[in-house]
């Protein structure tokens, strides 16, 4: 019961660590493209 | 926008990539990640925190965004072996070097505009950053060019974009402006450059490629 709970632990503790890297990937990719990229919206242009 | 729609297509192929082989989307660590929040958090103040975007002049705008594209150049080779990259760093140094030839804006011609406002709903307006020409210009303001005449405002940042005004016969390096717009029916209204598009490839390329069966980290 006891190696259950800890198997049970550590896997869950890699799929958090799986999921808030994928979340820090794709947020940082996010800053990336927003900085690099100069789309002209016409939204913008009114502002 | 149309830059996170790329991010989020490429995210949804490469989760359908991994969910098909049976797998979970890989975990990538990206180095120098901090460069790229401090490369990013100027740019949003001066473009587009409505508190800060107005009060900011367009030659510390310029500013602003090349010393910060300056830095999504480093954060861009730190990664460069990294999938996608390649790409997204040259999309990057395409507009950086259009900017960088422009004065520190990206330029968009007159036609470009026009083009632009074919399928937009209203009025053509434009709202110009402290032009003192324009009576009714302003933080509060909007003006429309005299017979919807765009050459009046030549040189003109628009509004607080990362865009300046140009006819092509002043702009430098044409072919890498804002140049392309969706057809009419499209209703998405932007105009992006061809650094645009490779960033969009790239961002693509970098999430479908997270549904890989073998490891790219």
């Amino acid at each position: 019961m006891e190696r259950s709970l800890n198997n049970l632990t550590c896997a869950l503790s890699k799929v958090d660590r799986r999921h808030i890297q994928l979340i820090l990937t794709v947020g940082t990719l996010i800053l990336f493209v927003l900085g690099a990229g100069a789309p002209g919206s016409f939204g913008d242009f009114g502002n | 926008m149309v830059l996170i729609v790329a991010v989020l297509a490429g995210l949804i192929a490469g989760w359908v990539r991994a969910w098909l082989a049976g797998r979970s989307l890989q975990a990538l660590t990206l180095r120098w990640v901090p460069l790229a929040l401090l490369a990013y958090l100027p740019q949003y103040l001066a473009f587009g925190f409505p508190l800060t975007r107005r009060s900011i002049s367009d030659n510390s705008a310029a500013g602003i965004l090349v010393s910060s594209q300056v830095l999504l150049l480093g954060f861009a080779w730190a990664n460069r072996r990294r999938p996608g990259f390649w790409l997204l760093g040259l999309g990057l140094l395409l507009n950086f070097t259009a900017i960088l030839a422009n004065g520190g804006l990206m330029p968009i011609s007159p036609e470009t505009i026009s083009r632009l406002a074919e399928g937009a709903p209203g009025s053509v307006a434009l709202s110009l950053a402290g032009t003192p020409s324009a009576p009714d210009a302003g933080r509060a303001g909007k003006v429309t060019p005299p017979g919807n005449d765009w050459a009046t405002l030549h040189g003109e940042r628009l509004g607080s974009s990362k865009d300046v005004l140009l006819p092509l016969d002043e702009m430098r390096l044409p072919l890498l402006a804002d140049r392309f717009v969706f057809p009419a029916w499209v209703p998405v209204r932007v105009a992006f450059s061809l650094g645009d598009m490779l960033i969009a490839a790239g961002a693509f390329w970098l999430l479908f490629a997270l549904g890989a069966r073998e490891s790219i980290a």
